[in-house]
């Protein structure tokens, strides 16, 4: 038995206090649903605990997220198998809509307003509101989303997890960036 | 081929080419498209924003802070508290599962 979990197993409490509030901020980033983001969390403490290869305290924050980050792509792979989309996949009624039925134009063009990087990166209520969207999202594009965008896990592995070919990968994340940007503009950029 | 690019297929071809390098005829017929249609431009912009600036937040918001309220905190506490009971007693705990050396890297 090395420190490392010697210490969890005397002091959980030394542990929650100390990575508890960041690997939470972690997975609500990705993982809105406030349950959820706390079961995961839960899970990760529980499989350090049993992990006998811990190597100890500059490291426990890059490990425990390792760990972390593992859950969630098992979350989203999960979720994305469970759930299939009414409909199926070969239409996305909020995508295919968005478009006249003759000569393929916008029925409604974006308006004009640009992405403010400096204005909004550090802006809490547009954050909210962007996550507000990503959960709008049919699970498996958000599951999508999340895993090529902002878990940045390569494209191949991606199709795997999801069971899907590339084409279909191209597709959905279309789907799901052309309903973010929609529903931001909805709500932020042009409320 | 069609030389001619509608909307629909010019909102596609702009996500398309985030993720890979497009075919040579995909990125002329989009170039064509963009030059005549100022709502796929503004489209094209503010999806690339959007991308840029998801990207930016996910890398940077490391530092951002979250309450972990008293009884999550408890929660979390008594758990790994029962957790650790189960294993000095010797029997693994149900439903954990065992993290390989790499601490479960394998995803990248």
């Amino acid at each position: 038995m090395n420190d490392g979990v010697a210490s969890i197993r005397c002091d959980p409490a030394t542990w929650v206090d100390a990575h508890g509030a960041a690997l939470l901020a972690y997975t609500l980033m990705r993982v809105r649903d406030r349950q959820t983001a706390e079961d995961l969390v839960q899970e990760t403490f529980l499989a350090a605990l049993q992990a006998a290869n811990f190597r100890g305290d500059a490291m426990e924050r890059t490990w425990l997220t390792g760990i972390l980050r593992n859950k969630i792509c098992d979350h989203f792979r999960r979720l994305a198998r469970e759930r299939t989309q009414p409909g199926g996949d070969d239409v996305d009624v909020v995508v295919d809509g968005g478009f006249a039925k003759v000569m393929e134009h916008w029925i409604k063009e974006p308006g004009r307003w640009v992405v403010d990087d400096e204005a909004l990166i550090a802006n809490r209520e547009f954050w909210e509101i962007f996550h507000e969207c990503l959960r709008g999202l049919p699970s498996r594009q958000a599951a999508a989303f999340v895993l090529r965008m902002m878990e940045d896990v390569a494209a191949e592995k991606v199709c795997q997890d999801l069971n899907i070919s590339d084409t279909n990968l191209w597709v959905i994340l279309h789907r799901a960036r052309f309903r973010l940007r929609t529903c931001l503009e909805q709500h932020w950029f042009t409320p | 081929m069609s030389t001619w690019t509608s909307c629909k297929d010019a909102a596609k071809t702009v996500a398309e080419g985030l993720e890979r390098e497009l075919p040579f005829h995909r990125r002329v017929a989009l170039k064509f498209h963009l030059l005549i249609c100022s709502a796929c431009r503004r489209y094209r912009r503010q999806v690339v924003g959007i991308h840029r600036l998801v990207r930016r937040h996910v890398n940077e918001s490391s530092q951002s802070v979250v309450e972990l309220d008293l009884a999550t905190r408890q929660r979390f506490i008594e758990k790994l508290r029962q957790a650790s009971v189960t294993i000095d007693a010797g029997t693994p705990a149900a439903g954990t599962p065992v993290i390989p050396p790499d601490g479960g890297s394998s995803h990248r």
